[in-house]
């Protein structure tokens, strides 16, 4: 049973899965949304998702395409500052950190956990679910 | 829960969220967890002989490589291509495992 | 709206069709369930939310060097797991991913339900699983 005290574990590996066919509908927009029906819940960002923990201050969630400005796409960060405000917990894992370099990874959003190699799967158990998404 | 059943979809030799969950798997059963990757679809390709050699260190750990035998036989793979410590199953034994409340299940 | 049945394991299937075999480890899966007397349910989302749309009918178009021979659409073949197995397979479709895709017209034999009954239906579950991305 999932609580607060059990909270789930998603874990997010790919990143960057849609934009304009998506915008706000992403697996951030599902993942919030669990956060808020289970009261709280463990994200871990893994791969280039770790991105999405990473300030990203020259991107502009808007592209034109002809005569339309399309500012609904996708913006991760503000999807993951949401969630840290809404009490859930954000893991990057270390080693996706250093392969962007120090200076990326010195912009990681404050709230933000970072997980040695190994350290989130050696608490699978504590979980009261695991799920890629 | 006692055992830990971690099934991996894709080839994690070639894809970095593949191996990554391998090595979780890997932590797990290092850690002493009774540990099984059930490997189906095109991850049967990472039970060669030589594919990816974090599967050999799972081994080496004391994890269980299971195979899901249709997934092979459908990709040209007889067990004797397989590795050796590999078992090649039927779905039967993943949908045992997963009603088994024994086993915790994670899918990648 | 229905209330959730108590099931021994929930499959949801994030991944869609015609990119691995995910979709046809899933019927597998849910085949071998059933076989060993589980009780069984089917979320699906994203793309997955397809499988079971009305437009699919019942068969594939045509192979025209094998005219004759039908070929099921899984719509039809998760109806004859339903129909296989009644009272134990229950299928749920996201009303937001199916309407997102224009798929929102499904076979009568599953339930669109809404994203945030999601968490309620893993916890009728004894276990949920996670099966693709979206």
């Amino acid at each position: 049973m999932t609580t607060p005290q059990n909270p789930a574990l998603v874990l997010v590996d790919r990143a960057y899965r849609g934009s304009v066919e998506t915008q706000f509908a992403d697996v951030l927009y599902i993942i919030r949304e669990l956060n808020r029906q289970t009261g709280g819940l463990h994200l871990a960002l893994r791969g280039h998702a770790v991105t999405y923990a990473v300030a990203a201050p020259e991107y502009e969630p808007s592209v034109h395409l002809g005569s339309r400005t399309l500012d609904t796409l996708p913006d991760p960060r503000r999807s993951v500052r949401t969630m840290l405000d809404e009490g859930a917990t954000v893991w990057v894992e270390e080693a996706d950190l250093q392969r962007i370099g120090p200076k990326a990874a010195s912009r990681l959003l404050p709230g933000t956990r970072t997980a040695a190699p190994g350290e989130l799967a050696l608490r699978w158990f504590s979980y009261s679910q695991v799920w890629f998404m | 829960m006692t055992e830990l059943l971690l099934v991996q979809s894709d080839d994690p030799a070639h894809s970095p969220g593949g191996e990554r969950f391998v090595e979780d798997a890997l932590h797990l059963a290092a850690a002493g967890h009774h540990t099984s990757l059930f490997l189906v679809d095109n991850a049967v390709f990472a039970a060669l002989p030589g594919a990816l050699p974090r599967v050999d260190e799972f081994l080496g750990a004391g994890g269980h490589v299971l195979v899901d035998a249709f997934s092979a036989q459908q990709r040209s793979l007889t067990p004797d291509d397989l590795l050796a410590r590999a078992r090649t199953v039927e779905m039967d034994d993943l949908a045992a495992r997963l009603l088994d409340p024994q086993t915790k299940v994670v899918w990648h | 709206m229905a209330p959730v049945p108590r099931t021994d394991v929930l499959l949801a299937v994030f991944g869609g069709p015609h990119r691995t075999d995910l979709v046809s480890t899933t019927f597998r899966l849910a085949h071998a369930l059933l076989d060993r007397g589980a009780t069984l349910q089917v979320w699906t989302c994203g793309d997955a939310t397809g499988l079971t749309r009305r437009s699919l009918g019942d068969s594939k178009p045509r192979n025209v060097v094998d005219w004759t021979r039908d070929h099921p659409s899984t719509a039809a073949v998760a109806r004859g797991l339903i129909a296989d197995h009644p009272g134990r397979l229950h299928w749920y479709v996201c009303r937001f991913c199916s309407d997102e895709r224009g798929m929102g017209d499904q076979i009568p034999e599953v339930r669109r339900r809404p994203p945030f009954t999601f968490h309620e239906h893993t916890q009728a579950a004894g276990k949920a699983l996670t099966l693709g991305v979206c």
